[in-house]
Parts: structure tokens; sequence; C-alpha cells
């Protein structure tokens, strides 16, 4: 969300959801097993970073699309949401456009693995970047990867896509504990726990891309009314832009009638609320 | 928008672009096209000298400078690109045109290349400013001095971030957009979908966070800005650090985590494509590293030696070439070390670049690399002899005549039967490094050329040292029927030779060359050598010729061999 933007807030909120439907699209398209069979242009796929580095630079960030992250997600879009933390990240960390979308193809590929990238690939710096974060960011954190030795510190690149993964793979986690997690208490388990080996600068960048209250995440205001987060707000994490689901009365809005918006300057979030009480539309148990 | 779409919309905006001929052309346009020409020229310069050379960047600059009163009066300059031409606005700026020799040489394919690299069209404002003119044209140089950049020209634009340039690329996906719904609902299909799918994503252990999120990012916040500096601090310092460290970093990581041939062969394979870029971008420094990295994965280049040959034959050879040409002969130097540690796998490439190359330090230099490479088995070199470029040929030749040996005489025998009589020639001149009961029945097909030049050649290899078989082939084509049909300076050649190579054993014809002509023998030049020959030769056998001789009927023969057994005396 962009303070000294004058357009109206749903503009804002619907560019950054264009080109996060656009990356989807094209990581589709680019990253099919035919594609990587016969090597991937890693030109197309920088230039496919692009739009989110720019979205993020134009503080419209497309981390809007983490509110459709599910347990189901294929491979190649679990690499745009991590791909769209990452940029988001690496944006708040002060990196230039080109570390950037390095940045952002290393991340997109991070799941892909050492042999195919250079399979696939011509040997440069993005594709370095792109193999070193598919070998390193499992050796980051507390959960080792088996070949490493303790003494190598994997670089920076992988430690940055490492806290991005965590943190979408733990909105996608299946399994019964897993699907109760909302991405508030996945955020809460990349800055406790599960990311005890992190970087606290990492972790910070995370709260400022993905906000304290990530997209997708239902919110009880301090009048009572229930909210969705849907994007961050870069003045202040703890202040998203959200969707009303219900008015201050308790009544549940229909979707159509979901008012989005910056949060009302006297308003405050009261508590995020656990997957039990979200509303049925909204993946919970309460009935609408 | 699909590709379609835009391109549909691309025409849209501009109808029926009209084109004009250069003499009604606007001030603008006849200005914008003499600086895409100049373009061109630099270009060509940049491909020559290298991007960096002196030359290069005083062509820069002055493109650079002429620029900026284009944009003064002219702007705001709409230019549009397509496969064949550059239009400014609905004036025809540039066309592809082919080189004299029919093709297209990389000045003249800039359409075709911009558009190829993705973009369709650009505004530059009148704003625009001296650095990003400056960035536009170091990302032409880039894209059109090597076909295997690190980026491409949208790529390279974007990252400039030029604010005052507006730039359209294709639009990158291949098929329309489905609609948003689809589309999400795409993304947790099941795997018929043509994504990529079959991959293990992490299983994450769940703990349980005692603390609330808004409170740990309370206490992080705390460090967060003395931190980042820390981290901004590694992060460039990682970017700063040469290719080849990470390169090897990785390796050493990647084999460590799994030790396996397949391993080694994946990233032998992804070096040999950062050694032919860094070859084809002729970063020869860069060009070592990656090849001693490679020699680390697979010391034998066993594994890797079909991915060298692959990566190698897909260069712009014309590019590198020019530049080798124009190179120092420490460039050159460390180019053919390279090609030469590299192997059989470079065959190819080292041809090609002989083949290309415009200066004879450069084909030398190739020729000596050649000979290394295929010192032990020249065999390798037997598909070059059919190369349709005599030059090539010819070179070919002469790096089997350094190599020498009873190996090449094969290949040698191929070269000297071959159509170009240069190639002949130099055939000639190799076979001096075979041996020699294997090089005079080659020579000897020579005798009966009517090239002088190839002549002279096998007359020098054959007389090297006495043979009765080489005497005898002399002595039987000076005594044929068309011998006097031959040219004076050939049949002097032929006797001459004779004097170098003739013994005993060519005494009998000597003296049928010496009665030739019976009661009608007239003064030849033959005859005289014949006697002098025998005279020369002095065994009794030949002297008995001779003083047979000196009795004749004939005057002709009776003064020749008196010449010959009673030389005058110089004072």
């Amino acid at each position: 969300m962009n303070p000294h933007d004058d357009r109206p807030c749903e503009d804002q909120f619907h560019d950054a959801l264009r080109v996060y439907e656009d990356a989807l699209h094209n990581a589709r398209s680019l990253l099919t097993p035919a594609r990587f069979e016969r090597g991937i242009e890693l030109r197309h796929v920088k230039r496919m970073v692009q739009p989110l580095v720019d979205a993020a630079a134009a503080r419209e960030p497309a981390t809007v699309g983490l509110a459709w992250v599910s347990q189901a997600d294929e491979a190649w879009a679990h690499g745009v949401h991590v791909c769209l933390v990452t940029v988001g990240m690496g944006h708040h960390l002060g990196l230039d456009r080109g570390a950037l979308a390095d940045l952002g193809v290393a991340a997109l590929l991070h799941d892909v693995g050492v042999k195919t990238i250079a399979c696939s690939t011509t040997l440069n710096r993005t594709s370095l970047c792109a193999m070193r974060v598919a070998l390193e960011h499992h050796a980051c954190g507390t959960v080792g990867y088996p070949g490493f030795s303790v003494g190598q510190k994997p670089m920076a690149a992988s430690r940055l896509v490492a806290v991005a993964d965590a943190f979408v793979s733990l909105l996608s986690v299946q399994g019964e504990r897993g699907e109760r997690i909302t991405p508030y208490e996945a955020l809460g388990l990349v800055l406790g726990p599960v990311g005890v080996g992190f970087d606290d600068v990492l972790k910070a960048a995370l709260v400022r891309t993905v906000g304290v209250y990530p997209p997708g995440q239902v919110v009880e205001l301090d009048d009572h009314v229930l909210a969705r987060a849907m994007m961050p707000s870069n003045e202040d994490p703890e202040r998203p832009m959200i969707e009303l689901l219900t008015t201050p009365e308790g009544a549940h809005l229909m979707p159509s009638e979901w008012l989005l918006g910056p949060m009302r300057v006297e308003r405050s979030i009261l508590r995020a609320l656990p997957i039990d009480e979200w509303p049925d539309s909204m993946g919970g148990s309460v009935a609408a | 928008m699909s590709h379609q779409e835009f391109e549909a919309d691309f025409m849209k905006r501009d109808p029926e672009p009209r084109e004009t001929v250069s003499g009604q052309q606007s001030p603008a346009a006849r200005q914008v096209s003499e600086w895409f020409r100049q373009l061109g020229r630099l270009v060509r310069i940049a491909r020559t000298c290298g991007p960096y050379a002196p030359l290069a960047r005083q062509a820069r600059e002055r493109l650079v400078r002429d620029m900026l009163p284009l944009l003064e009066y002219h702007s705001p300059l709409v230019l549009r690109f397509s496969p064949l031409e550059i239009w400014l606005q609905d004036e025809l700026l540039v066309r592809a045109q082919a080189d004299d020799d029919g093709g297209l040489s990389q000045e003249h394919q800039l359409p075709f290349i911009l558009h190829r690299n993705g973009l369709r069209r650009m505004t530059l404002a009148a704003e625009t400013t001296r650095e990003e003119i400056v960035a536009i044209v170091s990302a032409v140089i880039e894209i059109t001095t090597s076909k295997l950049t690190h980026e491409d020209l949208c790529t390279l634009l974007w990252k400039a971030n030029l604010a005052h340039v507006h730039v359209e690329s294709e639009p990158l996906g291949l098929n329309a957009n489905p609609c948003p719904d689809a589309l999400r609902a795409a993304v947790s299909e099941q795997p018929s979908i043509t994504g990529l799918t079959g991959i293990q994503r992490d299983d994450w252990l769940l703990p349980e966070c005692e603390t609330s999120t808004a409170e740990l990012w309370r206490r992080i916040q705390v460090q967060e800005f003395p931190a980042k500096a820390d981290f901004l601090q590694e992060w460039h310092a990682e970017a700063a650090a040469p290719l080849a460290q990470g390169v090897a970093d990785i390796v050493q990581k990647a084999v460590h985590a799994e030790s396996s041939a397949e391993m080694r062969k994946v990233l032998a394979d992804a070096v040999v494509t950062w050694f032919a870029g860094a070859i084809q971008r002729c970063e020869w420094v860069e060009a070592r590293d990656a090849f001693d990295i490679l020699h680390t994965l697979d010391p034998e280049h066993l594994h890797s030696y079909a991915a060298l040959h692959d990566a190698l034959a897909g260069l712009d050879l014309d590019a590198i070439a020019s530049q080798l040409d124009e190179a120092s002969s420490e460039d050159q130097a460390r180019f053919f070390a390279l090609v030469v540690n590299a192997g059989p796998g470079a065959l190819d490439f080292t041809v090609g670049v002989l083949g290309r190359a415009g200066r004879a330090r450069l084909r030398a230099a190739a020729t000596t690399a050649l000979s290394y490479l295929c010192s032990d088995d020249p065999q390798m070199l037997a598909p070059y002899l059919a190369d349709s470029r005599w030059h090539v040929v010819r070179n070919i030749t002469f790096v089997l005549g350094q190599i020498g040996g009873t190996a090449v005489t094969g290949l040698l025998a191929r070269a000297a039967r071959h159509l170009d009589a240069r190639v002949r020639r130099a055939a000639v001149i190799a076979l001096a490094q075979v041996p020699t009961r294997e090089r005079i029945p080659l020579l000897l097909e020579h005798l009966d050329t009517h090239d002088p030049q190839l002549l002279t050649n096998t007359l020098t290899m054959l007389t090297r040292e006495k043979d009765t078989r080489v005497a005898l082939s002399l002595l039987a084509r000076i005594n044929a029927n068309d011998f006097e049909t031959r040219s004076e300076v050939h049949r002097l050649a032929l006797i001459s030779a004779l004097e170098d190579v003739a013994d005993e054993g060519a005494v009998p014809a000597l003296a049928l060359l010496l009665q030739k002509g019976g009661w009608f023998a007239r003064h030849t030049t033959e005859r005289t050598a014949a006697a002098r020959l025998l005279a020369r030769i002095g065994t009794p056998a030949a002297l008995q010729s001779l003083e047979e001789g000196s009795h004749s009927r004939a005057e002709a023969v009776r003064t020749a061999c008196l010449a010959a057994l009673h030389p005058k005396v110089g004072p």
C-alpha cells in the first residue's frame, strides 16, 4: 500500500493482484518439465520476475497473492509464492534491481534442485545464485542439510530464501496440525521456534514484507469487526489494508459487500483469529 | 496480453507505416537514421576490437553526444522495431541489408537483433539524460557483440531503470492469460497439469509457539537496522566476489553433498557452458578459471567432451575471430593455450577460428594450436580436408606437415590430389615431413603438372637425396614424346633435377637421351645436360657412353660428348 499514491486503495490492490496473477501464469508456462528438459532460458525467468520487483518498488507488493496459498499448491505456485516474499524482503533490505531479479529467479527455482538447474541453464551469476540457493536453503535454520558441515555458512541469498520458504511452507504445510495454522501463526513460528537459526534482520524483513498480519489472516478489530488482512502497509506492519467481513454489530457481510481499504486511524487490531474462529467462507468453522 | 494480441495492437497503433525514401525524410528521421548508422558502425568496431577498446569508447562517446541535441529538437522520439526495420513513428530509419556476400553482418542485422531481444517500441523523452543514453548504447553493444550474454536487451534496459525512456517489450506469456479464478484454481490442480510437478516440498516440524507474533516482531524490530547494514555489507561482498570463486564453492559443496558420477557430469556440463560463454565474450582469464574448475571435475574430459564440443559449436565464431585478429600476442597465446588444454572437444572450434582468421599471425597461432591438439591422432584432421574453403584445407595441410610422420602420409596424399593448386603446393611442401619411402611415390605424381611452382616444389622435395626411382621417373619424362611440348622452364627444371639425383642406374637412359635423334640429332639442352650428367656420374659405363658419343656421326651428339669429357676451365 503506497501512501503517496493518489489512486484508490482498491486500484492499488488490484494492480498488485494482477502482477501476482501474471507471475502465476508465466510460472505455469515457463516451469514445465518439458522446458526443463530442453533447457530453460533464465532470461525469460528473469523477465518474469521483473514485474514483481517493480511492484515491490512501487509499494504494491504482489505478496497479496499469499492470501491464496493453500496446502494443495503445485510446486511452481509454491515457487512463485516464495519468490514474491523473497523479492519483497530483498526490497526492504535495500537490494538493487539487478540483485532482486537474480534473487527472485533463485527463489522461484529454489526447490527445483541443483542438478536440474545445472542441466537446464547456462552457468552465469544468475544461475549460480539459483544453484547455491537450491543447494543451501535447506542448510539454514534448525533443519540442516545432511551433506553440510557445521562450519559452512550458507550465502546471504540462500539464508534469505530459506526464511521466505519457511514462511510459505508453513502456510501450506499438510497434515492435521498444518491445516490449522493461520498466516499469523505461521509468521510467529518463523519468528520464533522454527526460525531459531535465521538472521534477525531477515525475520524483520519478512515482517516488513508480509506484515504482522499476513495477507489472508482474519483479524478482529478493536470495535469487534472481523476483517481479513489483504495487503501489508509499508508504513506500519501492524496496520495492513483490510477487507471488512462483518459489521460492528457482528453481522456477516456477503462477499460482494466486503469492503477493501486501509484501517481507519482510530482503529487497531485487537487480535488475530485462530482458524477455528474464521468465518466459513474464509476456511474456518464458524458459521457466517 | 498475449503475443498475438500485442502484435495486433502494435500494428493498430501505427496502421500504415509510411516508408519514405531518403530524400523525403523529415529532418528528425534523417538525423536519427544517421545516428543508427553510427550505432551500426560502433557495433562493427566493438565486434572487431572489443567493446572496451579505445576506438569503441570514442565511437560510443560520440553517439551519446550526438543523441542529446536530437532529443532537444525532436523529442519525444518514438522508435518502433520490427524484425527487418526500425521506424521513427511512421518513417523508416533502418532496413536490414545484405552484405556483398549475401549474408547479414551484425551491424546490418540491428533491427532483427533488437526485435529478437524482445524490444518493440522505445520512447525517449526530452528529459532523457546522458546516463540513460549511455545505458541504452551499452546494452545494445553488449547484446550485439556476444551471443552468450548474461542478459537480454529488455533486462539490461530494465536494470538501468530508465526514468525518461519508456520501453515496450514483447509480452512474456506464450498463451493468453486465463481468467484469475481459473488461474487460482490451477494453482492447486492435481498433477495432471503441465506445471512443475513431482517435487517434494519440505516437511516442517511444527512446534507450538508460546509468544504472540506481534510480540516477537517487537523484539526483533529493536535490532533491525544495525543488523541490516551488516547484512548488506555481507551481500555486497558476496556479489563482488569473482564468479570463479562462487562456482568453485558450489562445486565443492554439491560434490560434498552428493559425490555421484552423475552430479559430477551435471556440474561439468554446467561449467562447460560458462567456459563457452567466457570464450564468446573473449574473457580469457575467466575462461581459464572455468577450465580449471572443469578439469577438477573431469580431469580426462571424458564426460565433458560432447558438452564441450556442442557448446563451442554454438559460438559466434566471426565475433571471436575478429577480436582475436586484433588481440595482443599474449591474449592470443592465452586463447590457444585454452583450446589446446580443452582437447579434441575444441577441435572444430579451433578450425573455425582458423578459417575466419584475417591475419597471418592468428592463422600461425591457430595452426600451431592444431598441431598440438592433433599430434597424437592426426586422423582427427581428416574431415577438414573436405572443407569447401581452399585456405582452410591448405592450413590443415600445413598442420599435417607440422605433425609429420607416417600417420599423416595418407592425409597428405589426399591433400596432394586436391583440386586447388594452392593446396597441392602446400601438400608437396608438407610431404617433406614424412619418411622418404612414403613421400617419393606421392611426389612423383606431380612431375607431370603444368603448374611451375608446384613442379619446382616437387623437384625440390625429390632431389633432397639420390634415388634411382626419381632419376628414372625424370628420365622417363625427359624421354617421353611430349617432352618437347613442355615449356622451356619445365624442361630445364626436370633436367636440372636429374643432375641432383642421377646415379649409375640412370646411365642407360641417359645414353639413350644422348643419342636421341640419330642422324638428325640437333643441339638441345637435354642432350647437353645428359652428356654433362654422364660425365658427372663418371662410372666406367657412363664414360663409355660418352666415349662412344664422341665418335658419333651426328655432330650435335659428338659436340655434347666432347664438351662433357673436356670441359673448358674458366679464367
